[in-house]
C-alpha cells in the first residue's frame, strides 16, 4: 500500500502545480428578467443576461445588452443575482477524484486478476488440495519461503533492511486482507450485518 | 476523591468477610494500567462494551492527572492538554467531515452529469458550471451552450431534436449508469464491504455500546466517498447525505486515535462519535442546530449534557468548512433551499396535513415493503449475487427514468426544481401558467394552469410511482447509499402535485367567501406550490425515519426562518401519528431488527411484571452459573474453565459453598493476563493458584508451592448487583439508563445467576413476537400462519416455519395468561412447538412410535403445570392422557369429548390449552 500512496501524493503535487490560473471565470453577474415583449416589440426572446462585473455594477442597466428604450419600465422587472465560485478547487477536487478512482480501479484490477496469480506461484511447490483453503483462509505467509537465496554478504544488510520493510508492507496487506475477507463473509455469506 | 474509591472497597471488604484484612493496600489498582499487559480493557469485535466501566476507568485517569499537576511545569502542560484535546478533537473532526462533505458533493455535481455530456474544454465542469458564463443562453438549455458537449454532439450527430440523437444518447445514459453502478458495487465488495448501506442503523447500534472493528475505519471512508459519488451519479434513486453521517464517523474514529483518552477508551470515543454524526447531518442539510438535535434524538444513547455543546461546535466547523468551499456555487450548503417567504393562510393548513397523513402512509408503506425485500434478499438467493442485483436494479432504473425529464434529473436538483417558486427564467413546463404579464410583480402570486403544467403533473405522478417504488428496491443494495433524498424527492413531487391542486382550486374559485382573504385586490392570488414541497417532503422524511424535533428543526434551517415552521410542524406531526398508527418503529429500527443487532431501544416501554429471577441465567434446569473462587483455583483450572465454556466474564466469589460475591473478571482480560503471566512471569506453571485477594497467604514451609499469581488488578470490584425479587421494569430502565453489559443477581447475599444485555435484549424480544425477527422470516408468517391454519391445506415444507411461528405466538400468551414463571413457560413452549411439529410433518398418516412420542411431550406439557396446582386434576390429565394417545387412531371421537370436556368449565386454563390443542391438531387432520 505504501507505493500507492507516494503515487497517490504525487498525483496531488501534480494537481496543484499544474494549476496555474483558472481558465474560467469565478463571478458573475446573472440577471433574469420577463422577455422584453412586455415593453416594446423589439423581441429578442432571451430571458437570461449573463455578464462579467463587479458586485456593486449587478444591476440591471449594467447587464442587460441591448437595453431596451423603456428601460425604467423593463428593470423593475428583473432579478439580478451576484453569484461567485471557485474554478480552481474544482479542478483540484475533480482530479484528485479522477487519481483515486483510477488508482482503486487498477489496484482492484491487481487484486482480482494479477494477485491469485502471484499467490498461486509459490503454492505450486504443494499439493493441489491448497486450492481450497485457498479462497476461504487468508494464503499462507510467504515470508517463511521468500529468502530462499542467501544473497552475497555486502548486500546482505542492505538487502535485509529493504526486505524487512517489504515483508511488513506485505504482512499489513495479508492482514487487511484478512479482515476484509472476514467482512465480505459477515456480509455476503452470512448476511449477518449490513442487509 | 480517593475516599470514593476506598469507600466502595470498604464496602467490598464488609462484604466479603474472608479477605477484610487488607484490601486498602490496593486501592490503586486501575491507577496502573498501563502497567498491565496490552489489550486488557478493550473489547472483542461484535461485543458489547460496559459504560460504567469505561467511565470508572476514565475518571481514574483524570484523577491520577490531576494529582500528578503540582509535580511540574511538563505535567501542568500534559493536563492543559488532555482539559482541551475533546475541543482540538471535534475541531479537527468537524473540518474532515466539512472537506469530506465538500470533496463528496463536487464529485457528484460534476459526475452526475458524465451520464449526459462532457464539458470538453474544461473536463472538470459539470454542465451548469460548464454554460456559466455563456451570454447566448437565450433559455438555461443545454442545447445552446457551445461549451457542453452531449454524447450526440460528441458523436456528429447535429440535429439535437432528432431521434438518433436521443437514442444514442439513451444508450450512453444506460451504459455510464452501469458502468458507475457496477464499478461502485465492486470497489465495496474487494475493499470494504462495511461500506454499503447507508450507515445509520449500525452507527446507531455502536453508539449503544456495541462493537464492530472496522465499521469506522479508513479504507470504508475512502470507499464509501467513492462509492457515494459513484452510486448517486448512477441515478441509482439514492442519496448521499445519510452516509454523510457515516462518512463524519470514520473521521471521527480516526481521529480519536491521536487523543488516547478517546481512541483507548470506547465511551468516551462514543462522545466524540456524536459529535462526528451531528457534524454528518450539518453538512448533509447545512443545518448544525439540526444536526445536534438528530444525534440527541435518532442517534446518540449516551449523551452526557457536556457533549451537546461539543456538537455543536462541531457541526458548526464542519458547517463553516463546506460552506466557506462553496461546493454548489449558490453559497448555500445544499443544492436546494428555499429563499422566498410568499405567505401562506390559514385554510391551506388543512392541506399540510392531508400531504403529512399521505406522507405517513406512504413511510409506512416503504418500510414495510423494504424491510420485506431485504428479509426475501437476506433469505433466499438473491443475497448471493449482490453485483448482479446491483446492476439489473440500474438498468431498470436507468431504462424508466431517462425517458421522464423529473426522473432523468439529480434527486437533488429535482427537489430543487420543486420546492422553487416559478420565476421569469423557468422555461420547464412545470411553470406554464398563462400569465398576464403586465403586472409588474407578476410572477409573486398564482394563475391558471397552461397546458405544460398539466402534462408536468402527469409526468410528475409518473415519476412519483417510479421513484416511490424503485426506492424499495434500492435502499439495501450492496452500495452505500442513503436514503433521505429519494425520500424528500418522493415527497416533494407528492407535495408539489397537492400544491398544484390548491394553487388552481384557489384561482378557479377566487370569488368565493372561502379564499377570499387568499387573494388580494389585484386578483392576486398567492399559493405557493414550492413550499407545498417542501412540507411534502418533510412529511415523507418524517413518515420513513419517525423523527419528529430534528427534522423540523433541519427544515427551518433549510427554509431559513419561521415563516414556514407550523406548516411543516403540522405536517410532520400528522405524519407521525399516521405513521405510528399503522407501526411504531421507523426504518432504522427495523432494519436494526432485521439485521438482530443488540440495539435497547431507549424509547420503547416495557411494561411486564417479570422478575429478575425469571430472566436470570442459569435457568431452573441449567447446570450451575460459572464462577471462579477468589483464592483456591489453580491456573489450569481457569484455563480448563476458558476452554470450555464460552461466557464472556465470569464471576469471582469467595468460595464455592458460601458463594459470596466479590467482583467479575472479564474472559478477555483473564485470558490476556494468564497467557502474559505465563510467558514474563517466573514460576507461574499450571498448579500455581490464582489468587483473586489483596494479599496471599505467606509461602507453607517445606512443601514446594509453586508461585501464586496474583490477579487482583483485572478484577472489577464494584460489579453492578440485583436481588432476584428486582422487577424487570427496573432491570431494562438499569441497562438503559446506566449502560450496564451484565448485571449479577444474588439472593441472601449470595451470588445466584447473571442477567446481560442479550438476557434482557430477548426478553424484550419474546414480548412482542409479532415484531420481533433475530434472524428468520416471522413477521411474514405470523402474519400469515391464522389464514393458512384455517385454510387446513398444509405442505410439508411449509408446516415447520409454520410451528416455529406458531411456538413464538402461544408461547408469550401463555406467559402473560398464566403468570408462569420463566422457566416453565419455556418449557411448555418447547414441548409445544415439539408437539407441533411432528404433528404437521406427517400430517395424515402418523406411525405409533410418533405418536407415543406426541403424547409423551404432551404428557410432559401438562404435567408440571398439574404439578403447580392440585393433584386433583393429575387424574384428569392422565385420563386426558390416555384419550390423545388414542385420539390419533380414533379421531372421529376426540372432538366430541373435548368439546364436552371444554364445556364442562370447570377445567384450569391448563387443560384448557391442551384440549384447545387437541382442537388444533384434529382440524390439521
Amino acid at each position: 500500500m505504501g507505493n500507492l500512496k507516494y503515487l497517490f501524493y504525487f498525483c496531488l503535487v501534480a494537481v496543484v502545480l499544474t494549476v496555474v490560473t483558472a481558465q474560467y471565470e469565478d463571478y458573475r453577474c446573472k440577471c433574469v428578467c420577463p422577455s422584453q415583449t412586455v415593453v416594446n416589440a423589439s423581441e429578442t426572446g432571451r430571458k437570461v443576461y449573463i455578464r462579467k462585473v463587479n458586485p456593486n455594477q449587478c444591476k440591471c442597466e449594467d447587464v442587460v445588452r441591448p437595453l431596451p428604450e423603456k428601460a425604467t419600465e423593463f428593470c423593475p422587472r428583473c432579478e439580478c443575482k451576484y453569484q461567485s465560485r471557485n474554478t480552481t478547487l474544482i479542478k483540484i477536487m475533480v482530479t484528485i477524484i479522477i487519481c483515486i478512482v483510477s488508482l482503486l480501479f487498477v489496484y482492484m484490477v491487481f487484486l482480482l486478476c494479477l494477485d491469485p496469480l502471484l499467490v498461486k506461484k509459490p503454492g505450486r511447490y504443494t499439493e493441489q488440495t491448497n486450492e481450497e483453503d485457498e479462497q476461504s483462509l487468508p494464503p499462507p505467509a510467504p515470508g517463511t519461503s521468500a529468502p530462499s537465496t542467501p544473497p552475497a554478504p555486502s548486500l546482505r544488510a542492505h538487502l535485509g533492511r529493504q526486505r524487512s520493510i517489504l515483508n511488513r508492507v506485505s504482512d499489513e496487506q495479508k492482514k487487511w486482507k484478512g479482515t476484509v475477507q472476514e467482512q465480505r463473509r459477515n456480509i455476503y455469506d452470512r448476511h449477518s450485518m449490513l442487509n | 476523591m480517593m475516599d470514593d474509591e476506598e469507600g466502595i472497597i470498604s464496602f467490598q471488604a464488609f462484604n466479603n468477610p474472608a479477605s477484610n484484612k487488607k484490601t486498602y493496600g490496593s486501592t490503586n489498582l486501575m491507577d496502573t494500567l498501563e502497567d498491565l499487559p496490552p489489550g486488557i480493557g478493550q473489547y472483542d469485535d461484535f461485543h458489547t462494551i460496559d459504560w460504567l466501566r469505561d467511565i470508572a476507568r476514565d475518571r481514574m485517569r483524570h484523577r491520577n492527572i490531576i494529582k500528578k499537576k503540582s509535580e511540574g511545569i511538563w505535567e501542568k502542560i500534559k493536563s492543559a492538554h488532555d482539559a482541551w484535546s475533546g475541543w482540538v478533537c471535534v475541531l479537527l473532526v468537524g473540518i474532515a467531515a466539512g472537506l469530506s462533505a465538500g470533496f463528496i458533493d463536487i464529485g457528484t455535481t460534476w459526475m452526475s452529469d458524465l451520464k449526459e455530456g462532457i464539458c470538453l474544454d474544461a473536463f472538470w465542469l459539470n454542465r451548469e458550471q460548464c454554460c456559466w458564463l455563456a451570454n447566448d443562453t437565450t433559455f438555461d438549455e443545454a442545447a445552446n451552450c457551445s461549451q457542453w458537449y452531449t454524447y450526440s454532439k460528441l458523436f456528429g450527430i447535429t440535429n439535437s431534436q432528432g431521434a438518433g440523437s436521443y437514442i444514442v444518447e439513451y444508450i450512453l445514459y444506460i451504459i455510464v449508469a452501469l458502468f458507475m453502478a457496477g464499478f461502485a458495487a465492486m470497489l465495496v465488495r474487494v475493499f470494504a464491504p462495511y461500506a454499503c448501506g447507508s450507515g445509520i442503523p449500525e452507527i446507531k447500534t455502536i453508539l449503544s455500546g456495541f462493537i464492530i472493528r472496522g465499521y469506522l475505519g479508513k479504507w470504508t471512508l475512502m470507499i464509501k466517498s467513492v462509492g457515494m459519488m459513484l452510486g448517486v451519479s448512477a441515478g441509482l434513486s439514492l442519496g448521499k447525505e445519510g452516509p454523510f453521517v457515516h462518512v463524519a464517523c470514520c473521521c471521527g474514529n480516526i481521529f480519536s486515535y491521536l487523543f488516547p483518552k478517546y481512541g483507548k477508551n470506547e465511551a468516551k470515543k462514543r462522545e466524540i462519535l456524536s459529535a462526528a454524526a451531528a457534524a454528518g447531518v450539518s453538512v448533509a442539510f447545512g443545518a448544525p442546530v439540526g444536526g445536534v438535535l438528530f444525534s440527541l434524538e435518532e442517534l446518540s444513547y449516551y449523551f452526557p449534557l457536556k457533549t451537546m455543546w461539543r456538537s455543536f461546535f462541531c457541526a458548526l466547523a464542519a458547517a463553516f468548512v463546506l460552506r466557506s468551499m462553496n461546493p454548489f456555487g449558490n453559497d448555500h450548503l445544499v443544492m436546494f433551499y428555499i429563499d422566498y417567504n410568499e405567505p401562506w393562510y390559514l385554510q391551506e393548513l388543512a392541506a399540510f396535513i392531508l400531504i403529512g397523513a399521505l406522507g405517513g402512509l406512504y413511510g409506512t408503506f416503504f418500510k414495510k415493503l423494504n424491510i420485506m425485500w431485504c428479509r426475501y434478499r437476506k433469505t433466499s438467493n438473491l443475497g448471493k449475487y449482490p453485483i448482479v442485483e446491483v446492476l439489473v436494479i440500474t438498468f431498470i432504473t436507468a431504462l424508466l427514468s431517462f425517458p421522464n425529464q423529473y426522473t432523468r434529473m439529480n434527486s437533488s436538483e429535482l427537489i430543487r426544481l420543486l420546492v422553487n417558486r416559478c420565476g421569469p427564467e423557468d422555461y420547464r413546463e412545470l411553470c406554464d401558467y398563462n400569465r398576464s404579464i403586465t403586472n409588474v410583480n407578476v410572477y409573486g402570486g398564482s394563475a391558471v394552469a397552461g397546458d405544460g403544467v398539466i402534462r408536468a403533473v402527469w409526468q410528475l405522478v409518473l415519476a412519483f410511482l417510479f421513484k416511490g417504488i424503485i426506492t424499495v428496491f434500492t435502499f439495501g443494495l450492496k452500495v452505500p447509499c442513503g436514503l433521505f433524498i429519494p425520500s424528500m424527492a418522493v415527497g416533494a413531487i407528492m407535495g408539489r402535485i397537492v400544491g398544484i391542486g390548491v394553487e388552481q382550486l384557489v384561482v378557479a374559485y377566487r370569488d368565493s367567501w372561502f379564499f377570499s382573504n387568499m387573494c388580494t385586490a389585484q386578483e392576486m392570488c398567492t399559493v405557493t406550490p414550492g413550499l407545498y414541497a417542501m412540507v411534502g417532503a418533510a412529511a415523507v422524511l418524517g413518515g420513513v425515519t419517525r423523527m419528529t424535533v430534528s427534522l423540523v428543526v433541519v427544515m427551518f434551517e433549510l427554509t431559513g426562518g419561521l415563516l414556514y415552521i407550523v406548516p411543516m410542524m403540522a405536517a410532520v406531526m400528522t405524519s407521525k401519528w399516521v405513521g405510528d398508527a399503522l407501526g411504531r418503529e421507523g426504518i432504522y429500527d427495523a432494519h436494526i431488527r432485521l439485521n438482530g443487532y443488540p440495539y435497547l431501544d431507549s424509547k420503547e416501554e416495557f411494561t411486564h411484571t417479570t422478575m429478575a429471577a425469571d430472566v436470570m441465567r442459569p435457568r431452573r434446569n441449567d447446570p450451575p452459573l460459572c464462577v471462579i473462587t477468589q483464592d483456591s483455583m489453580t491456573v489450569e483450572e481457569i484455563e480448563c474453565i476458558l476452554r470450555e465454556t464460552e461466557h464472556n466474564g465470569f464471576p469471582v466469589v469467595v468460595s464455592r459453598e458460601s458463594q459470596y460475591l466479590v467482583g467479575f473478571v472479564l474472559r478477555r482480560d483473564l485470558n490476556i493476563a494468564i497467557t502474559n503471566a505465563r510467558k514474563i512471569q517466573d514460576g507461574i506453571v499450571s498448579n500455581s493458584l490464582v489468587y483473586f485477594t489483596s494479599h496471599t497467604p505467606p509461602p507453607s514451609q517445606g512443601v514446594m508451592a509453586p508461585a501464586p499469581l496474583k490477579l487482583r488488578r483485572i478484577l472489577d470490584m464494584a460489579p453492578i448487583t440485583i436481588t432476584d425479587q428486582t422487577p424487570m421494569e427496573t432491570v431494562v430502565e438499569m441497562f438503559r439508563k446506566l449502560g450496564l453489559r451484565q448485571t449479577l443477581v444474588t439472593h441472601n447475599g449470595r451470588l445466584l445467576g447473571i442477567i446481560t444485555k442479550k438476557d434482557v435484549l430477548r426478553h424484550i424480544a419474546h414480548f412482542i413476537p409479532f415484531f420481533y425477527n433475530c434472524n428468520e422470516d416471522h413477521i411474514f408468517l405470523a402474519t400469515l400462519s391464522p389464514p393458512l391454519y384455517l385454510l387446513n391445506s398444509l405442505p410439508n415444507s411449509l408446516s415447520f416455519s409454520l410451528s416455529q411461528t406458531l411456538f413464538r405466538t402461544v408461547s408469550p400468551k401463555l406467559s402473560s395468561e398464566l403468570s408462569l414463571p420463566n422457566s416453565l413457560q419455556n418449557c411448555l413452549s418447547q414441548t409445544l412447538f415439539r408437539t407441533v411439529s411432528p404433528k404437521l410433518s406427517s400430517e395424515l398418516s402418523l406411525p405409533n412410535s410418533l405418536q407415543n412420542c406426541l403424547s409423551q411431550t404432551l404428557f410432559r406439557t401438562v404435567s408440571p403445570k398439574l404439578s403447580l396446582r392440585s393433584s386433583q386434576t393429575l387424574s384428569l390429565s392422565l385420563s386426558l392422557w390416555n384419550s390423545l394417545s388414542n385420539s390419533l387412531s380414533l379421531s372421529q371421537t376426540l372432538p366430541p369429548l373435548s368439546l364436552s370436556l371444554w364445556n364442562s368449565g370447570t377445567l384450569p386454563l391448563s387443560l384448557e390449552l391442551s384440549l384447545s390443542l387437541l382442537i388444533y391438531a384434529k382440524i390439521c387432520l
